[in-house]
């Protein structure tokens, strides 16, 4: 099968959206001229125009409003918001406009937009560029988020958003563009709602999106090979909706939960997760559900300070052997 | 030190296999350690460099306690903390939070006095427990700060008879009126009485006899014997017993499973235990993985167990993973007997020893190798009828002997 990188994935699903679907376009910060800040959109106004590609001023509610207005008038946009640490500036739009529309007028109007976010810290890039707030977005109704780790579920699930009517919020993580990864030549989509189970394994349930799936991995290889215990690894894919029956079944086998996001663990979005669990596989657990997020600090510059403060999959089997003795 | 059956509370360590200051990997054996059963190697948990030895050869400690630390490469170990308190010695204060109830109840403060102990249990443990009738609070945790999980519930449930019960756990006998020598149940004994005890208060067992002739069977015998005997292998009566019961489990599944709370856990695989005499009393460890063995594999794999049984080698997992039994009773010269089902298998088959007898074959009275073989079954199980079908179906292959080596 051949292989691509995330970037190349995300630009091949744009490119299938341009072409197949006059309505569609792409607007953001820095996305034409300049070939998108993370490079995804690279070659895309010289072959779509500045019509379709556009570059907007440095106001994000502005280019999430317009949008909206845009899919409420017949359009398709696809927003690039540069990372999602801007999208706080967009929160109105996002979540009182684009979330409420279709429920407000009864279903008269829709607003099937596609907001791409760059998530994630892990690149110095300070305490102000370096946040997961895909969580904050994933308890909103009215929305879907999907938090893609590996190029064939960029691709996938991309292909999906484009065909849904409601907003969604597509967050790339910043560590993954280079990522390579096998994409079939052949049409697939991946459906919202349903997670992915990475690896199997019967003793202890890691539940990972985005950026921690990779480190879920890792500590699934530590745990095997240091400790003769298997991990399995969920990831989720989609934050909303939420695959809990995946997880509820890996955890009623396995009997042990951990759950390993990027986002700071007060308050995050694990814990929503965390809760299912608890609530629907009580009488199968065999400890608490353990929680491994950011520390609770703005993320540092430094690089074995940031290092230290993001989750690690030391920290994963840290986590596991404290909670559960394995 | 490790705990190697539910309710082990202390271990001899034997010898260290490997000195201070050795490079060692996970799972690399670096001790040997002595149950109430069997002598045990005990296998590093993490990899690194043994940097200091707790204890020393000889001697015995509680289960919990550091016996030695395995540290990173140049790792200094400064202070460690002393060896706690020999097992004889009283408990420590702190052990009232640990569920270690047995010695709570032999404290003597009376009939309902003291408030019931604390029991720290996952919510699987608890389910499991309660599915399987299990004490909890008979049950020492593993877990972080003392919890019981899983694996200690599922431990007990499969109960090795490697460790010794408490005291408490054998019903004291009325004490006696008249003199004479009280000599205290060694810890096997105590282990074999509260083992069979359970299987007989909660497994409402049935009996299902056959006479099989086994002339063909030793007949075969002799001529495998024969021809194997250059490679230094014999294949037992017992083996043959063991061969046939196999064929027979793989087609009645029941006979090969366990109950588990509202349900019938059918085993995958086929562990055939043999009972064992020794000096002090019985052991049941079992051959792992019959299905897929021959009758050479299975003559090989039970006198490696005998040979193992005999010098303390046994793995745990020998003890604890039967899912059948054979009780075997024939160099007695006993013509039949009836066994107790080793819980929690479902089934257990006595055989006696063979011997001519006269049998009517057609019309003619005939000399035959006769062997009386009789099946105890749980009820809550299987039914007669299906014991029949299963007993009957080992007569068929140990008359048809030649149906074994297919």
């Amino acid at each position: 099968m051949p292989e691509m990188t995330m970037r190349e994935a995300i630009a091949r699903s744009l490119r299938e959206g341009l072409d197949g679907d006059s309505r569609v376009f792409l607007m953001g910060e820095d996305v034409g001229a300049y070939d998108g800040a993370y490079a995804v959109t690279r070659g895309f106004l010289a072959d779509y125009g500045p019509e379709r590609i556009r570059d907007t001023p440095i106001a994000e509610s502005v280019l999430v409003g317009s949008a909206v207005g845009a899919a409420m008038a017949g359009l398709k946009p696809i927003v690039e918001i540069m990372t999602i640490n801007f999208s706080l500036l967009a929160m109105d739009q996002i979540v009182n406009n684009a979330a409420k529309l279709r429920y407000m007028s009864n279903g008269q109007f829709s607003v099937p937009i596609v907001i791409r976010t760059v998530t994630g810290g892990g690149g110095q890039l300070g305490a102000t560029h370096s946040q997961s707030f895909e969580g904050w977005f994933a308890s909103v109704p009215g929305l879907k988020v999907a938090v893609p780790s590996t190029p064939y579920d960029a691709l996938g699930l991309l292909r999906s958003a484009l065909k849904d009517d409601n907003p969604i919020i597509y967050a790339e993580h910043a560590m993954l563009y280079g990522m390579r990864g096998e994409v079939p030549d052949e049409w697939y989509e991946v459906p919202f709602g349903q997670a992915a189970i990475r690896r199997p394994g019967s003793d202890v349930t890691i539940v990972a999106y985005s950026g921690t799936v990779r480190i879920a991995l890792e500590a699934a290889e530590t745990m095997a090979s240091s400790k003769g215990r298997e991990a399995e690894v969920i990831d989720m894919r989609t934050l909303r909706p939420l695959d809990l029956d995946t997880v509820i079944e890996s955890v009623k086998k396995t009997n042990r939960a951990v759950v390993v996001e990027e986002a700071w663990s007060v308050g995050g979005f694990g814990a929503e997760i965390a809760s299912a669990i608890q609530a629907q596989a009580f009488d199968h657990l065999d400890g608490p559900v353990a929680r491994v997020g950011s520390l609770d600090v703005p993320v540092p510059y430094a690089q074995n300070l940031e290092a230290a403060v993001l989750p690690s999959s030391q920290r994963v089997v840290q986590a596991i052997e404290d909670t559960f003795g394995l | 030190m490790p705990q190697m059956g539910f309710d082990m509370h202390e271990g001899t360590l034997v010898r260290w296999l490997k000195p201070e200051g050795a490079t060692v990997q996970n799972g690399e054996a670096i001790a040997e350690i002595e149950t109430d059963k069997a002598v045990v190697e005990f296998e590093s948990y993490a990899s690194g460099v043994l940097s200091k030895i707790l204890v020393s050869e000889g001697t015995t400690v509680p289960v919990g306690q550091v016996i030695a630390i395995v540290g990173a490469e140049g790792e200094v170990v400064a202070d460690v903390a002393p060896p706690r308190t020999p097992i004889a010695a009283s408990a420590p204060p702190e052990s009232a939070v640990a569920p270690t109830v047995v010695e709570v109840r032999s404290s003597g403060s009376g009939n309902g006095s003291a408030p019931p102990p604390e029991v720290r249990a996952s919510p699987v443990a608890r389910k499991l427990a309660q599915e399987r009738g299990i004490d909890l609070a008979q049950l020492v945790g593993t877990g972080p700060g003392g919890r019981i999980t899983k694996d200690d519930v599922l431990g007990a449930q499969v109960a090795p008879v490697t460790a010794a019960a408490g005291p408490a756990a054998v019903a004291p006998a009325a004490a006696p009126a008249q003199g004479g020598e009280l000599m205290p149940l060694s810890r096997m004994r105590q282990q074999i009485a509260r083992v069979t005890v359970r299987s007989k208060q909660e497994k409402p067992h049935f009996y299902v006899s056959s006479e099989i002739d086994m002339t063909a069977a030793m007949d075969l015998r002799r001529d495998i014997n024969e021809t194997l005997e250059a490679d230094g292998v014999r294949v037992t009566v017992n083996d043959l017993i063991i061969k046939a019961c196999v064929e027979a489990l793989r087609r009645h599944p029941k006979f090969n499973a366990i109950l588990e709370g509202d349900g019938i856990r059918f085993n995958e695989a086929i562990n055939v235990g043999v009972a064992i005499a020794e000096e002090e009393g019985l052991i049941v460890p079992a051959i792992m993985d019959c299905a897929g063995k021959s009758l050479r594999d299975i003559a090989v794999a039970s006198k490696d167990l005998a040979d193992r049984a005999r010098n303390g080698t046994l793995h745990p997992q020998e003890y604890t993973g039967g899912t059948f039994a054979i009780s075997n009773l024939g160099m007695f010269d006993v013509s039949s007997f009836i066994a107790i089902i080793h819980p929690p298998q479902t089934a257990v088959l006595a055989v006696g020893t063979v011997a001519k007898k006269p049998v009517v074959r057609g019309d003619e009275i005939a000399v035959a190798q006769m062997m009386t073989a009789t099946l105890s079954a749980d009820h809550r199980v299987v039914d007669g009828a299906e014991g029949a079908e299963f007993i009957v179906d080992v007569k068929r292959l140990l008359e048809s002997p030649l149906s074994l080596m297919l």
